[in-house]
């Protein structure tokens, strides 16, 4: 179910927000002793929320489309009176006392948070694989990664646990687990959702964004998360399908699935600036960033994972004159990309270049060689947050396995909403027969 | 904390081909090209 089709069902009286909420508890029970998503489950409060939300539906108080909508919010956003553990020892018994603007913004749309969910250690990481929490688990196979830093966000929305669950991406992690999932999931352009009381990770590369089932879930969201700039449609929108790069070293199945989207609109082929170089940029401001972030908590040595240590260890030996470099390289692909955002409105590429690894597995095989999966996880994604472009990750098929393929679409800066409407016809086009459902 | 080898083999290279690169890209970036660093003396605000 959408959360259109649930926003439906309440206002014709099949159903209660108590009722909505009871659905997505059950669905928790369930589940999350097999998939590990949420690290915290706030039912009473939940259900007391529902409560007040139907007595004002009653009284004529329609708050929108968020009204009485099981949510759920990523652990490194701050919420009053609930446990906020950024997924790290260090925090493991924070309770803020106030909201982040995302969840006062949700708050006030009628969503209904009904808990906090797992993410990669500090969400500094791509598996969710988490220390302290415990593995998150794919909902398609409980074997595989749902990817990361969000992945009991991927793994709550994919299951219908919650509607929309909020997510952060400094290097992919919004659109990695959408992509894992089978999900919807915007990075949006950066600054466009507030990142005040959320974590940070990577001041320059942070972006907080929503995980949905559909693009319209998304748009739904987006609207009352963020104060949307309208874009006048280009007619017809300009679609630009990257040569080389993101097609060489890339799982055939991907591949596959990423052309028949491309199929489904009118493309034109176009040549991107350097990726690798735009990655290595974003890898080297993260290093810096990240280890400017958590430097007060850089003695206590033992309170985190040996994989976020020993990026934090490398971030602090890195010569300032790398980080001053690297954002200079920055304003020069800016320019790059704005120059091909010229020549087209939308740029269609795949999300990642592989279907889920296996928990643990720490490389993977793709067109004959090894490559180890961080770096392969974020090849594509990663750079995008160097540019701080829009960028939806949509499920445009499945493998022979079962396991969920993701396309990605990025646009112009503050053009998310033209973004989300081309996503939501290439989502209607591509018609995917899903394998079942997820869990 | 001591970090295990493993995790400094995977890390550590990548780290160092990252620099190495980035290294490179510089030494053809135009010596007056405008930086992301630049900041506004008036201030701007988060949205």
């Amino acid at each position: 179910m959408t959360m259109k089709q649930a926003g439906a069902e309440l206002r014709s009286g099949q159903t209660t927000c108590v009722g909505l909420v009871q659905e997505a508890l059950a669905r928790v029970e369930e589940l999350n002793p097999k998939l590990n998503a949420f690290i915290t489950v706030t039912s009473d409060q939940a259900l007391a929320h529902a409560r007040d939300l139907d007595a004002e539906l009653a009284a004529g108080h329609d708050r929108g489309p968020l009204h009485g909508i099981p949510i759920a919010h990523k652990d490194l956003v701050c919420t009053n009176g609930v446990r906020t553990t950024s997924g790290s020892k260090l925090f493991a018994d924070y309770v803020p006392d106030y909201d982040a603007d995302v969840v006062k913004r949700l708050d006030a749309a009628g969503a209904i948070s009904i808990g906090k969910l797992g993410l990669h250690e500090l969400a500094y990481g791509v598996t969710s694989s988490n220390p302290h929490f415990g593995a998150v688990r794919n909902p398609w196979n409980p074997e595989c990664i749902p990817g990361g830093s969000s992945g009991g966000s991927g793994a709550a929305v994919a299951t219908g646990m919650v509607f929309m669950a909020t997510g952060t991406d400094t290097g992919g992690s919004i659109r990695i687990p959408a992509a894992y999932c089978g999900t919807v999931g915007l990075k949006p352009t950066y600054g466009l959702v507030s990142r005040r009381g959320v974590r940070p990770l990577g001041f320059s590369l942070d972006h907080v964004g929503p995980l949905t089932r559909t693009v319209r879930d998304m748009e739904l969201t987006m609207a009352a998360i963020a104060d949307m700039r309208e874009v006048a449609e280009p007619s017809p929108i300009r679609v630009g399908l990257p040569e080389g790069y993101y097609f060489d070293r890339i799982d055939p199945e991907v591949r596959e699935a990423v052309l028949r989207a491309a199929r489904t609109v009118e493309v034109v082929p176009v040549k991107t600036p350097d990726i690798d170089a735009l990655n290595t940029v974003g890898r080297v401001i993260l290093l810096a960033e990240a280890s400017a972030a958590l430097e007060n908590y850089h003695a206590q040595r033992d309170q985190f994972g040996p994989d976020v240590l020993a990026l934090l260890d490398q971030g602090r030996l890195l010569p300032a004159t790398d980080y001053v470099n690297a954002q200079r390289l920055r304003k020069q692909f800016v320019d790059e990309f704005r120059k091909l955002f010229q020549t087209i409105d939308i740029l269609l590429t795949p999300t990642l270049p592989m279907t889920a690894p296996k928990i643990g597995q720490l490389a993977v095989e793709l067109a004959g060689e090894t490559v180890d999966t961080r770096l392969a996880t974020t090849r594509f994604v990663r750079g995008i947050n160097v540019l701080g472009l829009p960028a939806l990750s949509i499920p445009c098929g499945f493998s022979k396995s079962g396991l969920p393929i993701g396309v990605q679409l990025i646009g112009r800066a503050f053009e998310d909403c033209l973004v989300m409407r081309f996503g939501a016809r290439l989502e209607a086009s591509m018609m995917i027969q899903r394998p079942g459902s997820a869990a | 904390m001591e970090i295990p080898q493993e995790q400094l083999d995977r890390i550590t290279p990548t780290v160092n081909a990252a620099r190495a690169s980035l290294s490179q890209l510089v030494q053809e970036l135009p010596f007056d090209a405008e930086s992301a660093l630049t900041f506004h003396p008036e201030g701007e605000g988060e949205q």
